[in-house]
């Protein structure tokens, strides 16, 4: 039954071809073909929470696994797209031309996520990385008329196509070291003879790529440029998606084949020093910005620099550390950006000042993005409280004392602009008292992502029962 | 004079690295875009020298899905230059300043 195993993915690209199909022949609505992928993917996610976990399984002579990680991950990328799809309904009207084609690209670059999830060879790794990358480098620039966006869809052309030849340049090191591409082969082979730099300088390479899509400092130029250039559902996908299949990543090569003692030595005090570096930057370069989505682009530097010190902490407890911190970072960062969607339909600027008083325009809008906001900055009864808790334990058991205080610092600095842009909305006098309608469907996904951002704030015990289970199989 | 695994790797080292400084110090877009094939196939002749010096025949495959996935990036990046074009009337880096602080 291993045919059974591939099966999401192949799903999900077969759907997203016929669609595209289906529009270049009869070309329907787009917001029929909207309601379509909302409703494949939505499909696709019952499918996968039934598949069973415990099948540690492997297709195609072994280059894609099933384990429990790669069902968490699969789970988590679906339904990120998920909403990134809801996002895009409430903005379908700001897409020029080609509105159909959003959705499926989407759909293209959720499939390559999830094929992500289950990597256990470079040459898989490459190809499954750059159908994200390609189909973001589109979604990036789909605002063809605006220079903005143009501009942005270049620069990550650019980031992107550098950082792939750096992995391409290390896996080919690592390749000639090793002799094979395979995970396992490269385990078996680094602990079977001594170390040499070879294999350095290409695990070097290839993590300089994979820092360059989860935008580490130094490593993160590109990141507020894009964030603000990019249509605001594709900010969402990328803040939320690419930097978690950055991180999936990270973890299958970091847990996996260099895992191993001698390695570690050298990639542990590297990337402690990123992660200090990217959350000094990352949250203190956000107190001065004015658009709300460059300051959201510097605090995902930030949150990035928490979650690789998650990987730098202990094996299993920074592991499951970065995945919790992953899910609180799912939902309040999807709540904030739902909500900007759902407010940026009747506005134009990501200017900050924009959302003075949203308060009283509509609360519906207001209460949610405030909630999301409080709970990006980690504030207690909010659910990315836990996720940053979790990583200072993980972080404090591992002795890393110094990224603990760097840690401390910057969430402190983290509270001042998450919290200035609360005071805006909430104490600032609006310029237009006009209300601003939003339907039925979006209070209910609303309502639902800032309740569970307070439920699981208070009980989260369902959240670390489901990440416990992936390490005591 | 023997050729060996080193002049090969060497040889692509310095032009990934002439790929790199092109990207960074260039100012049209088209060179900018050669400069990062220049990066790529440099790393394709990493794959292909050790594929021969190492008799492993992973590094050729490797190269074919390097090759294919490099032409879908090409395809994508022009038709993005060609959409500059259209609006800035020119390929220069320095017309791309709208995006900062």
């Amino acid at each position: 039954m291993n045919a059974i195993l591939g099966t999401p993915e192949f799903l999900l690209t077969l759907a997203a071809t016929l669609l595209l199909l289906w529009d270049a022949i009869s070309n329907p609505t787009p917001r029929l073909l909207g309601r379509i992928s909302f409703a494949i993917l939505v499909g696709l996610f019952v499918y996968v929470i039934e598949l069973d976990p415990k099948m540690n399984k492997t297709l195609w002579s072994g280059i894609y696994l099933w384990d429990a990680e790669a069902k968490f991950f699969k789970l988590f990328f679906i339904l990120t797209s998920i909403l990134v799809v809801w996002s895009i309904r409430l903005l379908e009207s700001k897409i020029e031309v080609a509105k159909s084609e959003f959705y499926i690209i989407t759909l293209f670059a959720t499939a390559g996520m999830m094929l992500l999830s289950s990597v256990q060879d470079l040459v898989f790794l490459f190809v499954a990385l750059e159908l994200v990358t390609v189909s973001f480098y589109v979604l990036v620039a789909y605002h063809r008329s605006q220079t903005a966006s143009l501009e942005a869809g270049v620069k990550y052309l650019i980031m992107g196509a550098v950082s792939s030849a750096f992995l391409v340049m290390g896996s080919a090191y690592l390749l000639g070291v090793t002799g094979s591409t395979h995970f396992d082969a490269i385990n078996l082979a680094l602990r079977s003879s001594e170390m040499k730099p070879e294999i350095l300088f290409g695990l070097a390479l290839v993590l300089v790529a994979l820092f360059f899509k989860v935008s580490v400092v130094p490593f993160h130029v590109w990141a507020p440029d894009v964030y603000q250039g990019a249509p605001l559902p594709v900010t969402a996908f990328l803040a939320v998606g690419s930097k978690a299949a950055g991180f999936v990543l990270l973890l299958r090569l970091l847990t996996g084949p260099f895992a191993g003692e001698e390695v570690a030595g050298y990639w542990i005090p590297a990337l402690a020093f990123l992660a200090i570096a990217s959350m000094i930057l990352g949250n203190f370069a956000a107190i001065p910005q004015r658009n709300l989505k460059r300051m959201l682009a510097y605090s995902g530097i930030g949150h990035a620099g928490f979650l690789l010190a998650g990987i730098v902490s202990n094996f299993f407890q920074g592991q499951a550390a970065v995945l919790i911190y992953l899910c609180t970072y799912l939902i309040s960062a999807m709540t904030v950006f739902i909500a900007m969607s759902a407010y940026g339909k009747n506005s134009d600027s990501d200017h900050i000042s924009n959302y003075a008083g949203l308060s009283r325009k509509s609360p519906w809008i207001a209460v949610p993005m405030a909630l999301g906001l409080i709970s990006l900055a980690g504030i207690p009864p909010c659910i990315g409280f836990i996720g940053k808790f979790t990583i200072f334990i993980a972080v404090w058991q591992s002795e890393h004392y110094v990224i603990f205080a760097a840690g401390v610092i910057s969430a402190v600095a983290g509270l001042y602009y998450y919290l200035g842009v609360v005071r805006t909305m909430y104490w600032s006098n609006p310029t237009d008292m006009e209300p601003i309608e939003i339907s039925f469907q979006t209070k209910i996904v609303l309502g639902l992502l800032s309740s569970s951002i307070l439920i699981l704030g208070f009980w989260s015990y369902p959240l670390f029962s489901i990440v416990n289970k992936i390490f005591l199989f | 004079m023997d050729i060996g695994l080193q002049h090969y790797l060497v040889a692509s080292g310095a032009l990934f690295s002439l790929g790199l400084f092109g990207i960074i110090f260039r100012r049209n877009l088209i060179v900018v875009f050669m400069c990062l094939e220049l990066m790529l196939n440099a790393a394709n002749l990493t794959l292909v020298a050790f594929s021969r010096f190492t008799q492993h025949i992973d590094g050729q495959v490797f190269v074919f899905f390097t090759i294919t996935v490099a032409a879908a990036e090409v395809a994508v990046g022009l038709a993005l230059i060609v959409a500059i074009f259209r609006i800035k009337g020119n390929g220069k880096t320095e017309s791309l300043k709208e995006l900062k602080f």
